[in-house]
């Protein structure tokens, strides 16, 4: 099983770190997505304030499909991000990205954080493509993702419903690992050809 | 025959039972899957050529996940359709149809009649969405379920891989119920 977890410091110079999840981390867990405002906990996939919901987050850790990382300030979780894979298939080049951040937190680059260490995951994964969904009035989330200059390439009308039972759409917003790695490579190349000239 | 649903006729005439797809079918699902042209399996979802992927696939059956409906004439499947619905979270009144019809059975109906039995089982569960998806190199397939009302809601680009390693991109269809 995939472990990390480095000590960062965040924009307003505060200390924290981001590191993988342990079964350990539920209580914090729930105590983090308790403190998420109402509005945002009723737009999320699943009942995040159902603890046996919770618990079975971490199965899909212990089968090795998903990586989940927290952004801890103390003893407080306050983002969490995470990278599910598939292992065979015709999705096992891309990868699904989650993250969640306290409001109190997001201007403080947590999201910028998390999403970086997701990137060098799937990029040892050897993952193409990321994919998330959102609901389509998940504005806070729908910035984070823009803001990490991930792509709007697709509305699912209806498509996920909410705890009341009204449909939503759901927008899927992608990011192109692999044309980001062609234009790193074609940055090196030109780079390195520059200086042969000398 | 267990877990048969009925039986129909064909455009040609053909008589085809279509019955609940359940573990007794292994080596008759196996079978069909291996029968499909590589052309068509490359482009499939998982390599449903390989027995762990049939169990999988009817343990996902077993577990609740999926209800799967199979065609079967002369003693061999010749065509398979699956609802695929996760029960829980936002995703649980939206269900995904999987559907594939042997070569030689195509324009025959059979593609309708199984889709018919998803359509069917979806208002069943009490579904409001279904979805559907296929690599926008398999012009048949979105073709096929365009003609039965479902609408293109958009491409991921480059998003699939298929099992020769070509990428290529993602059709996302859709019908609310």
């Amino acid at each position: 099983m995939y472990e990390y977890s480095e000590a960062v410091a965040l924009r307003d110079g505060s200390q924290a770190t981001v590191r993988t999840t342990s079964p350990d981390d539920l209580r914090a867990s729930l105590t983090f997505f308790l403190s998420m405002p109402e509005e945002e906990k009723q737009q999320m996939r699943i009942d995040v304030c159902d603890e046996e919901t919770v618990a079975r987050r971490y199965e899909s850790i212990e089968k090795g499909k998903t990586v989940r990382l927290v952004a801890v300030c103390g003893d407080k979780i306050v983002g969490e991000g995470s990278l599910e894979t598939m292992r065979y298939g015709w999705l096992r080049k891309s990868g699904e990205v989650r993250l969640l951040i306290l409001p109190e937190y997001r201007d403080l680059d947590v999201a910028k954080i998390l999403a970086r260490e997701i990137f060098l995951l799937a990029a040892r994964h050897g993952l193409n493509n990321l994919i998330t969904r959102v609901r389509h009035d998940q504005t806070e989330m729908i910035e984070i993702f823009k803001g990490l200059h991930f792509r709007h390439e697709a509305t699912q009308r209806d498509q996920v419903v909410d705890p009341e039972g009204w449909m939503h759409d759901l927008y899927m917003f992608t990011f192109d690992l692999a044309a980001m790695w062609r234009d790193l490579e074609d940055a090196v190349s030109s780079t390195a050809s520059r200086h042969m000239d000398y | 025959m267990t877990g048969l649903i009925k039986e129909v006729t064909l455009k040609d005439g053909t008589r085809v039972a279509l019955k609940f797809l359940s573990r007794e079918d292994f080596e008759l699902t196996l079978d069909f899957f291996r029968r499909l042209p590589e052309e068509d399996r490359c482009y499939l979802r998982r390599d449903v050529t390989k027995r762990e992927i049939i169990d999988e696939r009817i343990g996902e059956i077993e577990a609740g996940l999926a209800t799967g409906i199979v065609a079967v004439a002369d003693g061999k499947i010749v065509g398979d359709a699956l609802l695929f619905v996760i029960p829980r979270g936002w995703y649980r009144k939206t269900g995904e149809m999987r559907l594939i019809v042997d070569p030689e059975y195509r324009e025959s109906g059979l593609g309708t009649a199984l889709a018919r039995e998803i359509f069917i089982l979806a208002v069943k569960k009490d579904l409001r969405k279904l979805e559907s998806c296929a690599m926008e190199t398999q012009p048949g397939a979105k073709r096929m379920v365009g003609k039965l009302g479902f609408v293109q809601e958009g491409v991921l680009s480059n998003f699939v891989v298929d099992t020769r390693g070509r990428v290529h991109n993602l059709i996302l269809m859709g019908m609310r119920l």
